[in-house]
């Protein structure tokens, strides 16, 4: 059993194994992409060319970009002059304001968007599009920009003001550039949001490549047409992360020196205190009022008779089935990867962590797609079964859970693994006692988190689960697509009150990573 | 002449009184440093002369020109005062140079030259403009930070404890390459540290501050040899303090009579010698009663060698008035003394009596 | 309590076995597996119909009914792609060009006389491979404000005018429009209908729905809107909230806008529960399925023989519909048509 040594000293049986359990997860993630490369080469030229290359196609190009380029923008600005007011300056309530930012996100998309259609009927196209969207995702970059905020060393903007820039220009050189990482993180997530969202744009007629690839595909199933959409659509992900990447650039914006920060001093808002509260106070009756408003309407109109127990039930038992077996395959998947990008660091590492956040980005309607098309073809035993539809979640999910599982095993020394083995376990063992048990709580987190994710997909669920499954979400969705809004409000507000606790949690753990 | 005036100058947070009453007046072109231990205020005297927080109360000019009245405070971007702080405060997201040329004007043709100039001054490579803070180090970090505040030519500099982060042998090397600087650019320069030996090297004045309040301010002669009381004598390094009696110009104490540095004081005092003023001789030899009767011979109780100086716990076999406890002394170490050794203890010099009572 | 890392790695392969066990049930459609008790419907019928339908059927017979929901022509290719392998027992649909799909693939299992009897001819394929289960006439859905009874289209072909530019709209991603689509290739030929979907892509605003179409035209959002006739009926007979501006209008004389479609539905080859399948499907066509489209909020028309449809509707021998042999609608050139139009 004896393996030799290396500097990091991690090539140990565990270590092998791991590195192996991390290469077989990435393996599989490639699914997807292979998937696109395969069709597309056996569709054969011309008809690619056909499908592609036609005005519909250039249409949904228009929509989407115009859809990216005016809610990412609009929900860059809200979720800075946000941050700045809850995070820098006295605004009465500002814990409070911060808290109401980050709600909205406990609304799952397709829910603002029914709030919305009911309210003002007539609204469609882009502006419904643009509006709803920055509702339902802004908070993604809210959330970041708050926590670099409160990251920020104030000693910058003292020392900026002693070189003598005014408090609007300190802004603009000093703290804008260092919420770099945090605002192009935060507008990749929510570009990617848009590219892959359906319900939302499907209730308010906007049509998006993810729209136009879910009516192909009830039209004509996994048609080519579809699987040609989807390319373009895996096409426009990869532009968006590679256009992050570059505005990103080698940027590193590690706090420099020694020494606790100061907390920085707030902002006196004195006589523009009103005009400030507007903000947040807008904000949050258009991110939560109108749904929470709207959907207690429908509550109120639909009576106890909406309240079918024995769909209810079912749904609700379905839905917690597939969120936490799902939540806990993809945890248990991600923890290879965490594993190594914490204690083995380097370049194949890297590779295939990249790899893996490419797959993550890729939209449901596209996993689903490939998934359908590989199993009923070559993994009939696994077609239309749970665990099809679970390893989809595993793939669309698998950064959140990383992300959260890295962070709390950074926490854990690799010391404590050594000292474990010192103490005279084997080395799986010493894992165990050490790393894994102090990982914990980031697991948790992001299982949690892949739970929420889980509970509020609607396109995988609905082209992939077991026959006779119906979701929260799916039977929300087609109570909606009737018209009957009463019956579908009760399912939109448990999965309302489902994700509310979850949204505290990543509300808590943002500033907690920022240490307050 | 003075330039930089504070009167009654005071501010609090909440219950505690972070400056109280602080009235303080500096020479152009001197340097003065502000010493005291972490929480005496000494960091939001300095805050409060860069114009980052307002004064509750009090009066602060420059050169003439009112810095605050009260809480109505110009705004540090306006007062072109310099600050170097703990650890640099460079910006991390731009290189050496813009962090540099941060304060000048964008368009200026003259910024690269004034940039290259600055970094001469402060002694850093060219090489180095095109890099990030993160990949200098401590010391260079520091130089960068006061080119960058230099570079806007203030009329005050200020420098909030910006060696303490950099390690023994670079802060010395680093202290006097930025007093250098200072210095040749007759730049008016408050310093604060909480380092007696880097606020006596440093400064032509400097002032110990406790609790929110001045101590003392003088040369750094004075409050090293003549400090107002035991608390500065003691935060200004070892002191050797005990009870006298005083008469026509001698103190006499369990060292025997010293000659006191103030003349008219009689009768019970406290009076104060640094250990350099001491040293201790092995009565060798001599064994035995005679030695002991004299005064200024005691028995070393304990000995502590660490390197250049030892540390000894000295009982003084005739003890003078008042309460004397053993004393301790550190001497070079050139000549260990045995723990039981007798010795002889002289006095150079003259020993400092307290003004008021202990 | 110390775990072993074994004792770990044991539960954790459990917990994934736990995970995929009921999975591997489900696959096979769970319940059958037990007695033969259950079926599998893949169903692009409306679900609250069907469901209603499964309910009532269950309770009658004990045999369990599971639904796959979808769309006609979603579902259809699906079950083509599965072939032989399909778990799917019945298959039900809105529309026929699906169930043309599936039976020219030789999916479906002959049905016996004593079930084809139950349905005129006339609502059937003369193959006999699968049946009707209810109709809808398409119809004009149009605001009572915007437009007065002679400003109405005489046909379905007249909303292709630049008269009608920006002023009607329609579901052109469901499957209901797309069936009506296939009449019209059936009935116009390819070029006349593809150059009608290109003037409707100009013309026309897409909804994502019918229901949504019959809002938006009460709304007075577009002036009318081609549908199917039941959206409106269930509307009015719940609150009229929907259609209460509204009012419908018949294009009769044989126009391809006066199309009735046929839901169908059929038993899978491939079917396990041949015989319950079958039950299941005599069962809708027969009295207890036909009556619930009767006195049930469906509102669809009735097509077993001597079975009556709901009072409230315009009795099908009064539309005048276009005579289409449903076996012949081609799902697969409807898509490929709209997706040369750009509507999909």
């Amino acid at each position: 059993m004896r393996s030799t040594p290396s500097p990091r000293g991690i090539w140990t049986v565990p270590g092998t194994a791991i590195t192996v359990a991390a290469a077989l997860v990435s393996l599989f993630s490639l699914v997807p992409l292979g998937f696109v490369a395969v069709v597309t080469v056996q569709t054969g030229w011309p008809t690619v060319a056909a499908l592609v290359f036609r005005p519909r196609v250039g249409e949904l190009l228009l929509n989407t970009v115009l859809l990216v380029a005016c809610t990412v923008p609009l929900c860059i600005g809200l979720a800075v002059a946000l941050a700045w007011l809850t995070e820098r300056s006295d605004l009465p309530g500002s814990r409070l304001w911060a808290w109401l930012a980050v709600a909205p996100l406990s609304v799952p998309a397709f829910v603002h968007s029914y709030a919305w259609t009911t309210l003002v009927p007539g609204l469609h196209g882009l502006p419904a599009g643009v509006l709803i969207s920055v509702a339902a995702y802004f908070a993604f970059l809210y959330l970041p920009i708050a926590a670099a905020m409160r990251r920020l060393d104030p000693a910058l903007e003292d020392a900026a003001a002693s070189l003598g820039l005014p408090p609007w220009r300190v802004f603009g050189r000093v703290v804008l550039p260092q919420l770099r990482l945090a605002i192009c993180g935060g507008s990749l997530l929510v570009g990617l949001h848009l590219l892959a969202e359906y319900g939302l744009y499907g209730m308010v007629r906007f049509d998006t490549f993810t729209t136009a690839i879910v009516d192909q595909f009830q039209s004509s199933y996994n048609g080519p047409a579809a699987n040609m959409l989807a390319g373009v659509l895996v096409a426009c992900c990869l532009g968006l992360l590679a256009l992050e990447t570059w505005v990103r650039g080698g940027a590193r914006y590690a706090r420099v020196g020694s020494g606790a920060a100061r907390a920085p001093a707030r902002f006196r808002l004195g006589r523009a205190t009103t005009a400030c509260l507007l903000l947040p106070a807008l904000v949050a009756a258009v991110t939560l009022g109108v749904p929470l408003v709207t959907l207690a309407r429908w509550l109120v109109r639909g009576g106890a008779g909406v309240w079918r127990a024995s769909e209810i039930g079912p749904a609700l038992g379905q839905t917690l089935l597939l969120a936490t077996a799902g939540g806990v395959l993809t945890t248990l998947a991600s923890i290879p990867m965490a594993w190594l990008s914490v204690r083995a660091p380097g370049r194949l590492q890297r590779a295939v962590e990249a790899e893996n956040y490419v797959v993550g980005s890729l939209p449901g309607v596209v996993v689903a797609l490939a998934l359908v098309t590989v199993t009923v073809r070559v993994a009939m035993p696994i077609y239309q079964t749970i665990v099809t539809i679970l390893l989809a979640y595993a793939l669309l999910f698998l950064p959140r859970a990383m992300l959260s599982l890295r962070a709390s095993i950074a926490q854990a020394p690799v010391e404590l693994e050594q000292a474990a083995a010192a103490l005279g376990r084997p080395p799986g063992r010493a894992l165990w006692a050490t790393t894994i048990r102090l990982g914990a709580p980031g697991a948790a987190a992001g299982l949690a988190l892949v739970s929420l994710g889980i509970t509020n997909e609607l396109t995988a669920t609905m082209m992939l689960a077991p026959n006779g499954t119906q979701t929260l979400a799916t039977m929300f969705w087609s109570y909606s697509a009737e018209i009957d809004y009463a019956a579908a409000a009760p399912y939109a507000a448990i999965m309302v009150l489902f994700a509310l606790p979850l949204t505290w949690l990543l509300h808590a753990q943002s500033k907690r990573v920022a240490g307050r | 002449m003075t330039f930089l005036v504070l009167q009654s100058v005071s501010k609090r947070f909440g219950a505690v009184t972070a400056l109280d009453d602080i009235r303080l007046s500096v020479p152009q072109g001197s340097r003065i440093a502000i010493l005291g231990p972490s929480g005496s205020g000494k960091t939001t005297l300095l805050r409060v002369v860069a114009g980052f927080e307002p004064p509750d109360a009090g009066c602060i000019t420059l050169a003439g020109d009112v810095l605050a009245d009260g809480r109505a405070a110009m705004p540090a971007h306006r007062r072109g005062v310099g600050v170097v702080a703990q650890d640099g405060a460079l910006f991390p997201h731009l290189s050496v140079r813009d962090n540099i040329g941060f304060g000048l004007q964008n368009g200026d043709a003259g910024r690269g030259g004034r940039v290259a100039e600055l970094m001469r001054l402060v002694e850093l490579d060219g090489a180095m403009l095109d890099r990030r803070p993160d990949e200098l180090s401590g010391g260079q970090q520091q130089r960068v930070a006061l080119a960058r505040a230099m570079a806007r030519q203030p009329r005050l500099m200020l420098l909030d404890e910006p060696f303490s982060a950099l390690d023994t042998a670079l802060r010395a090397s680093t202290r006097r390459a930025v007093s250098n600087v200072l210095r040749h650019a007759g730049i008016t320069t408050v310093l604060v540290t909480h380092d007696q030996a880097e606020a006596l090297s440093f400064a032509d004045q400097v002032a110990v501050m406790r609790d929110g309040r001045l101590l003392q301010v003088g040369t750094p002669q004075d409050v090293y040899f003549r400090p107002v009381n035991r608390e500065v004598a003691e935060f200004l390094g070892d002191a050797i303090i005990t009870a006298a009696e005083l008469a026509n110009g001698t103190a006499a104490c369990a060292l025997g009579p010293i000659p006191m540095d103030s003349g008219h004081q009689v009768g019970p005092g406290t009076v104060m010698l640094r250990p350099e003023q001491i040293h201790l001789a092995a009565i060798a030899g001599e064994p035995g009663v005679p030695s002991c009767s004299r005064p200024c011979v005691g028995e070393i109780l304990e000995a502590e060698f660490a390197g250049a100086v030892c540390t000894y716990v000295v009982r003084m076999l005739h003890p003078g008035p008042g309460p004397a406890g053993p004393l301790v002394i550190r001497q070079p170490s050139n000549r260990l003394l045995d723990v039981g050794t007798t010795v002889r203890v002289t006095v150079t010099g003259k020993a400092h009596v307290f003004a008021g009572p202990d | 309590m110390k775990p072993r890392f074994s004792t770990v790695i044991g539960l954790l392969a459990l917990a994934v076995a736990w995970v995929g066990g009921p999975v591997r049930a489900h696959a096979q459609g769970a319940p059958a597996s037990s007695a033969g008790e259950a079926i599998t419907v893949y169903n692009a019928q409306h679900t609250s119909l069907t469901k209603a339908w499964a309910d009532a059927f269950t309770g009658e017979t004990g045999i369990k009914v599971t639904l796959r929901n979808g769309s006609d022509t979603e579902l259809g290719n699906q079950i083509v792609q599965e072939g032989a392998a399909s778990p799917a027992d019945v298959f039900l649909t809105e529309n026929s060009p699906a169930m043309a799909l599936v039976d020219n693939a030789e999916l479906f299992a002959p049905l016996p006389a004593d079930l084809l009897e139950r349905v005129p001819a006339a609502f059937r394929p003369s193959s006999g491979h699968w049946v009707g289960i209810a109709a809808r006439s398409t119809v004009f859905v149009y605001n009572k404000a915007k437009l007065a009874p002679e400003q109405l289209p005489a046909s379905i072909l007249d909303l292709a005018g630049p008269a009608w530019k920006g002023r009607w709209g329609a579901s052109p991603a469901g499957a209901d429009f797309q069936a009506i689509v296939s009449a019209m290739l059936e009935l116009k030929g390819e070029a006349a209908t593809l150059a009608w979907l290109k003037a409707m892509k100009a013309n026309s605003v897409a909804y994502r729905g019918n229901g949504t179409v019959l809002k938006a035209v009460n709304a007075g959002q577009s002036d009318g809107g081609v549908i199917y006739h039941y959206y409106y009926f269930g509307d009015q007979a719940k609150t009229g909230e929907n259609s209460g501006n509204a009012a419908l209008h018949y294009f009769r004389g044989e126009d391809p806008g006066a199309f009735v479609s046929i839901s169908g539905g059929g038993v899978l080859a491939t079917s396990r529960h041949k015989e319950q399948a079958l039950a299941f499907l005599k069962w809708i066509v027969g009295k207890g399925g036909q009556d619930i489209l009767r006195a049930g909020d469906s509102f669809e028309y009735a097509v077993g023989t001597g079975a009556a449809s709901n009072p409230a509707l315009v009795p099908l021998s009064e539309l005048q519909a276009p005579k289409v042999d449903a076996a012949k609608l081609n799902s697969k050139k409807v898509t490929e048509l709209m997706t040369r139009a750009g509507l999909l």
